[in-house]
């Protein structure tokens, strides 16, 4: 028997006000798993993970977490579980340092250990007294996945984490999430395909809001064979 | 320059050099500008740090200001205690009305404050008459005893004791802004409240904070105003003064330190120079607002506090920050 399931998605749906925008969408991750969402502009990644966090209410299914049912609950309450949000727009607190920053995730979780941040991206500490305005892009991701990390969530859902960012940049943070998911589940969303393929274990591919095919060979992973379904 | 500024010790010289000012500047003036500072402390703190402009602000000054009134003039004769107990009416209030006002956000938040404005004045000015006395006010001139150590009922007396509560209420908002974890969470609702709750933050205990603080902030200040004038009418709620606390807030710089003490400073050396001179010396204000916007939206201080930001950023950033090691 295996891991029980960390995240479990059920005949999920969601629309904003009269357009459906998901269809019965089943899915799950696994303990410390790298899961990867693919497909087109459009068609439902990004509101799937919101609805995993609480962001979006969905209009019908369910979303358990360690088994516990999360639709309902408020977003503050979803990341006091231990299920991290980070969204695609790289946007940091920008009047406060990145030590303000730290200090903020640190209060809310209690988790003072900047080690950790500062062990996968070190760079963080030589940033410290910088404000969040004057970070780059590669930067401000950093510090929202430094963040995030504090309080050692168990999922991270990091939308979109390459948009804008200079190759060299990705390919550090495809080694930032092998690491990452030695303690947490990472369930992204993206298009970059290259990214994906190099991060993720387990590949789900969306269509028009529907989740159409759910690759777990690791050759067709490489092959980006999933791009058939999209 | 701005460090010192924001300092312990920058607020103790600058309202040392204020108080001194009053061998200058009329006593009368000074003692105003200090009151109106404290209560557009409250009013620059909920624009500048969570982005809630409120033209209710007479309402909960009004709090206070009935508050003192009330006490003194039914129940006591100590204007220290009536301060007190007015604070805490204005706090138990403020608690309550929060509760429900900070539910709403931008225009519908400013909208409501100020429709509750106009509640608050019927209220002290109609269905209230039988108490308040409607715009003939409380007159209380009569029904305040000389107060231990520091006497409330002389000017020089209220000027100090106002000068002193300015002093706290600067040094807790220092606190509040620069040194806790609430003041940069209050910024982070303002700049991004989604972002918050992702982090794990119920945002709506802290606006309700906020709130409850800034607007108690102004309570003190009517209680201020009502011993300082030994009186209280219903004119003190008028909806139409609603924007003053506003224009002192941009003016002198909506969330810094200082700023609300350089807006009133001018805005009420305003009202009383020009006001000998023409009868809507308003239009003043508003010119004068509408120059200082223009120059960058931050006020003066909050420009000044730019200013320096950018020479002491440019400085940082002339150092490198890369190392081999760096990460992404």
């Amino acid at each position: 028997m295996g891991m029980p399931n960390i995240v479990e998605v059920k005949n999920l749906n969601a629309a904003y006000g009269q357009s459906k925008v998901l269809f019965d969408i089943n899915l799950y991750i696994k303990p410390n798993e790298r899961v990867a969402i693919v497909g087109r502009n459009g068609a439902g990644k990004t509101t799937l993970q919101k609805c995993i966090a609480s962001l979006l209410h969905p209009t019908g299914g369910s979303v358990l977490y360690n088994g516990a049912e999360l639709v309902g609950k408020q977003p503050y309450e979803v990341a006091r579980l231990g299920l991290k949000y980070i969204d695609q727009d790289k946007h940091v607190f920008l009047d406060l340092t990145v030590r303000e920053n730290l200090e903020l995730s640190s209060y809310a979780t209690g988790d003072y250990d900047w080690d950790k941040v500062f062990k996968h991206f070190p760079k963080l500490k030589i940033l410290i007294d910088r404000k969040g305005a004057y970070l780059s892009g590669g930067e401000r991701q950093m510090l929202m996945i430094g963040r995030a990390i504090l309080g050692d969530p168990k999922v991270l859902l990091v939308d979109e984490p390459t948009e804008g960012l200079a190759p060299s940049i990705v390919d550090d943070l495809v080694t930032t999430f092998h690491e990452l998911s030695k303690d947490c589940a990472i369930m992204t969303v993206g298009q970059n395909l290259s990214f994906v393929s190099r991060v993720a274990e387990r590949v789900y591919a969306m269509k028009e809001g529907r989740l159409v095919a759910e690759i777990t060979d690791e050759a067709d992973i490489k092959n980006h064979s999933y791009c058939e379904y999209l | 320059m701005k460090r010192f500024f924001k300092s312990e010790t920058g607020i103790i010289i600058t309202f040392a050099l204020l108080y001194l000012l009053k061998g200058i500047l009329p006593t009368a003036f000074l003692t105003e500008v200090v009151i109106f500072s404290i209560y557009a402390m409250g009013c620059s703190f909920l624009i500048g740090r969570l982005g809630l402009t409120s033209f209710g602000q007479p309402a909960y000054l009004a709090f206070g200001a009935y508050g003192a009134g009330v006490y003194l003039y039914y129940f006591g004769h100590n204007s220290l205690v009536a301060i007190f107990v007015s604070v805490l009416f204005s706090l138990v209030l403020n608690m309550l009305v929060g509760s429900f006002m900070v539910r709403l956000n931008s225009s519908y938040f400013t909208l409501c404050n100020q429709a509750f404005c106009v509640v608050t004045f019927f209220l002290f000015q109609k269905a209230l008459v039988k108490w308040t006395f409607g715009d003939n006010g409380l007159l209380l001139i009569s029904r305040m005893d000389p107060t231990p150590i520091i006497d409330l009922t002389t000017t020089k007396g209220i000027y100090l004791f106002a000068f002193l509560m300015a002093v706290a209420v600067w040094f807790f908002y220092q606190y509040l802004m620069k040194k806790s974890v609430f003041g940069a969470t209050c910024l982070c609702v303002k700049d991004n409240e989604m972002k918050l709750r992702f982090l794990g933050y119920k945002t709506f205990n802290i606006k309700w904070l906020a709130f409850v603080i800034a607007n108690t902030t102004a309570g003190l200040a009517g209680a201020l105003y009502t011993v300082y004038f030994c009186m209280v009418n219903a004119n003190i709620a008028n909806v139409n003064t609603a924007s003053e606390a506003v224009a002192i807030s941009m003016l002198g710089g909506a969330g810094t330190l200082f700023g609300p003490l350089v807006g009133s400073f001018l805005f009420i050396g305003l009202k009383d120079i020009a006001s000998q001179f023409i009868s809507h010396w308003e239009v003043l204000v508003g010119l004068l607002l509408i120059i200082v916007m223009l120059a960058g939206e931050k006020g003066i201080v909050g420009s000044l506090e730019g200013y320096l930001e950018k020479l002491k950023e440019k400085r940082t950033l002339a150092k490198p920050a890369l190392t081999k090691e760096g990460g992404l």
